[in-house]
């Protein structure tokens, strides 16, 4: 244990600012200074966002000893800058600095190399002065190293000086090979056992962004595989799928936390047993509640039973006779630190993939508390055992006391690399969570009939697209073996990154950034169409792949012109149709409600209201709606189509007013449901979403829906 | 984000309802028994029904609409059904539906029971039955599912041999292609024939099943591929496909696919809902998002108070007067924050949204790599399958089969990149290809370095593998599967722990050691599939509504997941087995020493059945036991102030801090710590 806490690790990064760092690397449009600022830039932003707990501070050095002068300790040193004496965590001053205030220095100067580093390990003692201890000290410089002329003796003071601090020395930017002087530089970190790297070394290293460091989340078990034989072993996560990678908080538009209150009570048209003056709360503004039908009985104290539905009957179930007579339907044997059972062996093979339930795999291995005793050593030989027989084992599994059971299956591995023999462990679904699924067969007995079978010619074309297809080892790491960064992660640092530092082109920055990461997914295919357009040519020919034009219905395109047209053609047809009689046919009332968005909202309210009256009149006025959706949404998208939709919109909402006058619900929802799930809408479905005023009507609005405040609230949400 | 949440019988909605009908064949041969004391199959008929309506009733959907009409009765009071009655109207099914089927089932005489329904035996007419079936099916609402299931013993009731010729096969006929459809756009439309009893003759080929006129109605009546209930199941739960794609190949080639789940975990009981319990009046929730200082000030006033009725019935208005007043009630309203770099960036709805946003909907192939590289445990979508979709392109199929035939010869997979809908996460994924026959795998022309295979025989291999496709033909489909591969981000190296392993674990286990273990392996090795084990919560939850709903206990309350060792047979099978590794592993000593410790944990390493009755709270426990066992609020505050500043190098400011930053501390310190640990 350590005897002390240690503080975080300190990190100076130092650029050389100097007109040597004019010159371009050979095929790089970008002179030595930009790759020294981006590769600044990411190293900060890396730290950035993922909250990296290491301090820092930005100096630069060859800079016009007029202007930058640098105190430290009472010691000046001319033509180096300093971003901010204090460190401080990785942030966007960091990125301001050397984006906005940092420039080069384009007067030849003196060299300062020397300088540059002794200021730096100036700073690094002051800091560690005040902390001491750090987790790690780094010295990194960004230089190409020309021009740069230390003597021997200079060169021992800083040795000795970086020595001192127990720094890091990292260089970035001397390239392969370096002729003098810069090989002096490459020296002077070997000689500290310090690293160098070319730009293009680090480019590679550093060109994402990092999340923050996850827990390995590890925990023991005991595996119970005989009566009085338990084995201890150790779980950690392998993998699972991530979450929010930036934790953002609900806000209102001051910044401040938004958290979700909930409250419940009994809601009746009983009269209230409140007196009215108990309802002035707030005795500021004297208001009295807004909807006084409603009875805000609190119910934290009172017993409540728990309405199960059986079909659609609700049956009540008292929660203390659950508790009592089921547990509540958990069957954990309630052991501190759950339970691990073997319940049998199966073969490997036995476990198939589509079985995989949980989409999240752990790593069992032995633990390591007391590795002579000899139930680590049957655990070391019961995998083993596993492994050479191919047998998975299946399990009971319950993660603390008081979780319900699990069906976990242990499954055998070796590592490749180190030989060690470990255990998968996956979630196996139950009986009922399998679906019961059937499809077209694929394999045919000899005397059935194979109407699909794919010709020799068809398999020797596929046969060559595996050929020119195959992926390359580094693309099969990158993509296969999770050496990719999330692109969301990636997509919301940059986008955020840009708001703080150029808040005006952020949108046009970020779409070329994400069409970029897009383009850097489907690199390996970029290139196998560029080499081998012949074999894709060749497929389309066997294949002979026709996509099908929605037959059904015919999709009838119109040019925008003839839309505006219409749209004015209808609005003044419907304007005289409200002149006459509500014996209207169909045809006449569809071009009629098309116009209803306008001034004679109203009277298409009243009609509304009208129908509903009527029986089954809320079905009615439900599909005709969507029978106009749906005729809308046929239309080749284009300018002129968002009119419809707005129309269509206003059209809904109407309806929707109507509906919660009528104090009726379930046909509007079920229209809503069905604009939102069904394929043919999406057009509309994403007009809707986008508006997302047009909420299923709840249980607050409508005492008999069956959608509550937050469900109808969320309801066009996609997280 | 969640790509399973278009799943959910939830979600399905209204748009989506399954229609069917049970039709129970009524002649008077159904109610004979063939055996002394087996049941007649009219009433296996009827439990079959019943079974399938109360696994309906407690699921959490209502999409599942059934009707159940008997067939060959006197009597019909329904319009359009001749000599047929109408047990249970086509509807949603409810408690008063269940007990009408279970009362029936319940009946010692069901003959006269059903006479007193329906007024005895009469002929009927199939085709009638199954045109009023058609028509109820029309008059519904956003059909997506319609079927039919007959359940008979008459192998042939069209009264000749060559019922082909018989006007009566051909009515039927018509009915059935009727309920079947021709493909109305989006509607499954089914008809099926459960010939009872289900272990009665089969016909094998193809010859002589032509023979059979049920299966010129049902392709599938003489199916083995599962027993009767699991066929009513696949019946009832049409398959609505999770979404459909196009899959782009490369220039020019792009062909169509539908994405299924082939497992999605089924969700305990929904019983959200509360009621009151004297007046049993609907307990509802007002909510929205206030700021987090106007919610705490509104819970910590109560604190203070006392807390009479007349103050909960206060709070309870105050609360709800803030949410209505102030709070901002749908979500979309909300702005996000993020404190980064030292910046607090507010972002609004829009910007939100468009910064993750990608829209490249679809499968696009990105290239091949060979299967073995593609590490399927470590998959972070739950597992899926995608099949062709001819209709919307022609010739889908084909070049689907082709890749499939070809990858799966050369055990290949296709790297994709894979998003389902325009705003859902975009993923990389590999379709991996899946086909019965393993003969078809390739040999390699190059040598197998694989370890795994060296000493094994492929041969064995396959075998291995032929056998669990018998076990589980049920879930076992051809085609390629989707496997979600992890971002860096959703995955975590092993490498050290392998490292710590290698080098802690010195000794390797001997062959005795292994052989050993093996016999035991050996001992306990038997066939799984998913149908063995029934999730023990549900089952129990089911069992309890049940019970409540029809004074019955027609689902059996039990812990399918008992360990080996509480079956005495199979226990009884590795009695030797156990001895020898306690011999070979030295586990008596341990076992003694353990059970001589008095000390912490101690209690735990008892058998099981020991252990349940003790209550937790009582015990010796270490600090990390109580971790795990969420017990860290019971302790008092001072108690964990004085432990944390005691084992957790807190310094004594922590004072000031809440109960629960005190407990995160500990609990922070712990996981950085790993060898400390207290006894409390």
């Amino acid at each position: 244990m350590p005897p002390k806490k240690a503080s975080p690790g300190i990190t100076v990064l130092l650029i050389d600012a100097g007109a040597n760092m004019a010159e371009k690397t050979t095929d790089s449009e970008k002179t030595d200074f930009e790759n020294a600022i981006n590769t600044a830039d990411w190293i900060i932003s890396r730290k950035l966002f993922s909250e990296d707990s290491e301090l820092f501070t930005i100096m630069a050095y060859n800079l016009d000893p007029s202007q930058a002068v640098t105190q430290i300790k009472k010691q000046k040193f001319e033509g180096v800058a300093v971003q901010n004496e204090e460190f401080t965590h990785a942030s966007f001053d960091h990125l301001k600095f050397i984006t906005h205030e940092l420039h080069q220095n384009t007067n030849h100067t003196e060299p300062q190399f020397f300088k540059g580093i002794l200021a730096a390990v100036a700073i690094l003692k002051e800091q560690i002065d005040s902390y001491p201890n750090p987790s790690g000290v780094t010295l990194i410089v960004l230089t190409n190293g020309m021009n740069e002329n230390i003597r021997q003796e200079n060169y021992d003071l800083l040795v000795d000086a970086i020595s001192e601090t127990n720094a890091d020395l990292m260089i970035i930017g001397i390239k392969e090979n370096p002729e003098y002087p810069a090989s002096r530089i490459v020296e002077l970190a070997e000689h500290l056992e310090g690293r160098s790297y070319t730009f293009e070394n680090v480019s590679k290293m550093l060109s994402s962004y990092q999340a923050r460091h996850k827990s390995e989340r590890k925990y023991n078990k005991m595996w119970d595989i005989a009566p009085g034989i338990r084995l201890p072993v150790t779980f950690a996560l392998k993998s699972e799928k991530s979450s929010a990678l930036l934790k953002f908080k609900n806000a209102d538009s001051e910044g401040n936390e938004m958290v979700r209150m909930e409250q419940m009570h009994v809601e009746s048209h009983d009269p209230v047993d409140i007196p009215k003056e108990d309802i002035k709360i707030d005795k500021n503004s004297k208001q009295t509640m807004s909807k006084e039908d409603k009875n805000y009985k609190p119910v934290e104290n009172i017993k409540t039973m728990h309405g199960y539905n059986f079909g659609k009957s609700v049956i009540m179930m008292d929660p203390d006779y659950m508790k009592e007579k089921y547990n509540d339907h958990n069957f954990n044997e309630g052991q501190t630190g759950g339970v691990l059972k073997l319940i049998q062996f199966t073969k490997k093979a036995n476990i198939l993939d589509s079985y995989l339930v949980d989409a999240s795999a752990k790593t069992v291995l032995p633990s390591l508390n007391s590795p002579a005793s000899g139930t680590t050593k049957a655990t070391v030989a019961l995998i083993q055992a596993m492994f050479d027989l191919r047998v998975a084992a299946i399990c009971r599994y319950t993660f603390h006391a008081k979780s319900h059971v699990q069906l976990v299956a242990l499954i055998p591995h070796r590592d490749d690399e180190t030989g060690v023999f470990y255990l998968r462990s996956v979630k196996l679904p139950f009986s009922d969570d399998m679906r019961t699924l059937k499809f077209p067969k694929f394999s045919f007995d000899e005397d059935e009939q194979d109407t699909n079978k794919p010709t020799v010619a068809q398999l020797s074309a596929v046969d060559d697209l595996i050929d020119c297809m195959q992926l390359k080892e580094t693309e099969i790491s990158t993509l296969v073996e999770g050496g990719m960064s999330d692109p969301k992660l990636q997509m919301q640092c940059h986008f955020l990154k840009s708001l703080v530092l150029h808040p005006d082109d952020t949108m046009e920055n970020h779409t070329v950034r994400t069409n970029r990461i897009l383009e850097d997914i489907m690199a390996p295919k970029t290139r196998f169409e560029a080499e081998n357009s012949e074999i894709y040519k060749k497929l389309g020919r066997e294949f002979n792949l026709q996509p099908i034009q929605k037959t059904k219905r015919e999709r009838v395109i119109v040019e925008p012109e003839d839309l505006q047209a219409m749209i004015t053609e209808w609005t003044v047809k419907k304007e005289q149709v409200v002149e006459e009689s509500e014996e209207d046919g169909v045809s006449q009332k569809k071009k009629k409600k098309l116009g209803g968005g306008g001034a004679k909202k109203l009277s298409r309210r009243e009609e509304v209201e009208l129908e509903l009256n009527e029986e089954g009149g809320a079905g009615r006025v439900c599909s005709k709606i969507l029978q106009m959706i749906s005729n809308t949404c046929q239309f080749q998208s284009s300018g002129a189509l968002s009119g419809f939709f707005e129309l269509l919109v206003n059209e809904i909402k109407v309806i929707r007013t109507v509906f919660v006058e009528k104090e009726q619900c379930d046909e509007f929802n079920e229209l809503l449901k069905k604009l939102k799930e069904e394929e043919d809408f999406e057009p509309f479905a994403a007009v809707l979403a986008e508006d997302k005023t047009c909420n299923p009507i709840s249980t607050s609005e409508v005492s008999t829906s069956q959608v509550s405040d937050s469900d109808a609230a969320e309801f066009w949400e996609e997280d | 984000m969640d790509e399973t949440r278009f799943e959910e019988d939830d979600y399905e909605g209204a748009a989506n309802k399954k229609y069917t009908f049970f039709v129970i064949d009524g002649s008077p041969a159904m109610f004979e028994t063939s055996k002394d004391g087996e049941e007649s199959e009219f009433k296996s008929s009827l439990k079959l029904v019943l079974n399938e309506m109360v696994r309906i009733c407690c699921s959490r959907s209502l999409n599942n609409h059934i009707g159940v009409v008997v067939t060959g009765t006197k009597n019909s009071d329904t319009e359009g059904l001749e000599n047929s009655c109408l047990l249970v109207p086509m509807g949603v099914l409810g408690q008063e539906e269940v007990n009408t089927i279970k009362e029936l089932v319940d009946e010692e005489d069901i003959l006269s029971a059903m006479k007193n329904l329906s007024g005895g035996h009469h002929q009927s007419d199939l085709s009638n039955v199954l045109n009023y079936c058609k028509r109820v099916f029309a008059s519904c609402p956003n059909t997506r599912h319609q079927s039919v299931i007959y359940l008979t013993n008459n192998g042939n009731p069209f009264g000749r041999d060559d019922f082909w010729e018989s006007s009566y096969f051909k009515r039927t006929k018509t009915a059935v292609t009727k309920i079947i459809g021709l493909g109305h756009r989006k509607t499954l439309g089914e008809f099926s024939v459960i010939l009872l009893p289900e272990d009665g003759y089969k016909p094998q080929n193809k010859e002589e099943k032509r023979k059979e006129p049920w299966y010129q109605l049902d392709t599938e009546v003489f199916s083995t591929e599962c027993d009767a209930s699991a066929r009513i199941r696949q019946k009832i739960t049409a398959q609505r496909s999770h979404a459909s794609l196009t899959v782009n190949v490369g220039p020019g080639v792009t062909f169509d696919v539908s994405v299924f789940s082939m497992v999605m975990e089924a969700r305990p009981l929904d019983h959200s809902q509360k009621y009151t319990k004297d007046t049993e009046e609907k307990i509802v929730k007002t909510s929205g998002y206030v700021t987090k200082k106007a919610k705490l000030e509104i819970e910590c006033e109560d604190d203070n108070e006392t807390s009479s009725s007349i103050d909960e019935t206060q709070k309870t208005l105050q609360k709800c007067k803030l949410i209505q007043e102030e709070a901002i009630r749908n979500r979309r309203d909300l702005k996000k924050s993020i404190v980064l770099g030292g910046e607090k960036i507010i972002l609004d709805g829009e910007q939100y949204e468009f910064m993750s946003e990608v829209n490249s909907k679809g499968v696009d192939v990105i290239g091949f790599v060979p299967l073995d590289r593609v590490d399927r445990e470590v998959s972070v979508v739950s597992s899926k399958i995608i099949q062709p979709n001819d209709q919307t392109t022609v010739g889908s199929t084909s070049i689907y089969r082709a890749l499939l035939d070809r990858c799966w010869a050369r055990q290949q997979a296709m790297v994709c990149k894979y998003q389902s809908r325009s705003k859902q996460k975009m993923r990389i994924v590999a379709l991996v290809p899946f086909k019965k026959d393993m003969t078809l795998i390739e040999p390699k022309l190059c040598g197998d370095d694989d370890e795994e295979m060296e000493d094994k025989k492929p041969d064995l291999l396959r075998l291995e593998q032929q056998r669990a496709q018998v076990d589980s033909s049920e879930w076992l489909h051809e085609g390629f599967m989707l496997v979600g591969l992890p971002f860096r981000e959703e995955l975590r190296d092993d490498f050290r722990r392998f490292e710590e392993q290698q080098t802690v674990l010195t000794t390797e286990s001997t062959k005795d050691q292994i052989d050993t273990m093996k016999k035991f392996v050996k001992r306990l090795t038997m066939s799984y599939n998913p149908s063995f084990y029934e999730n023990p919560r549900l089952l129990s939850e089911r069992s309890a509504l049940c019970l409540e709903a029809t004074g019955e206990e027609l689902i059996e309350r039990k812990d399918t997941l008992e360990p080996y060792y509480q079956i005495p047979n199979r226990l009884q099978r590795v009695g030797t087995e156990i001895e020898k590794i306690v011999e070979t592993f030295h586990l008596t000593d341990e076992m003694k020493e353990e059970k001589a410790k008095p000390k912490a944990g101690g209690k735990k390493r008892k058998t099981a059945e020991e252990s349940e009755s003790e209550p937790s709270a009582k015990k010796v426990m270490t600090i990390r036991e109580c971790i795990e066992a969420g017990q860290m609020t019971n302790f008092k505050k001072d108690e964990l102030l004085s432990m944390a500043i005691e084992h957790c190098e807190a310094p004594k400011s922590i004072k000031s801090k809440t109960k629960n930053d005190i407990i995160s501390l500990i609990e922070l310190y712990l996981n950085e710590n790993s060898s400390t640990t207290w006894n409390v």
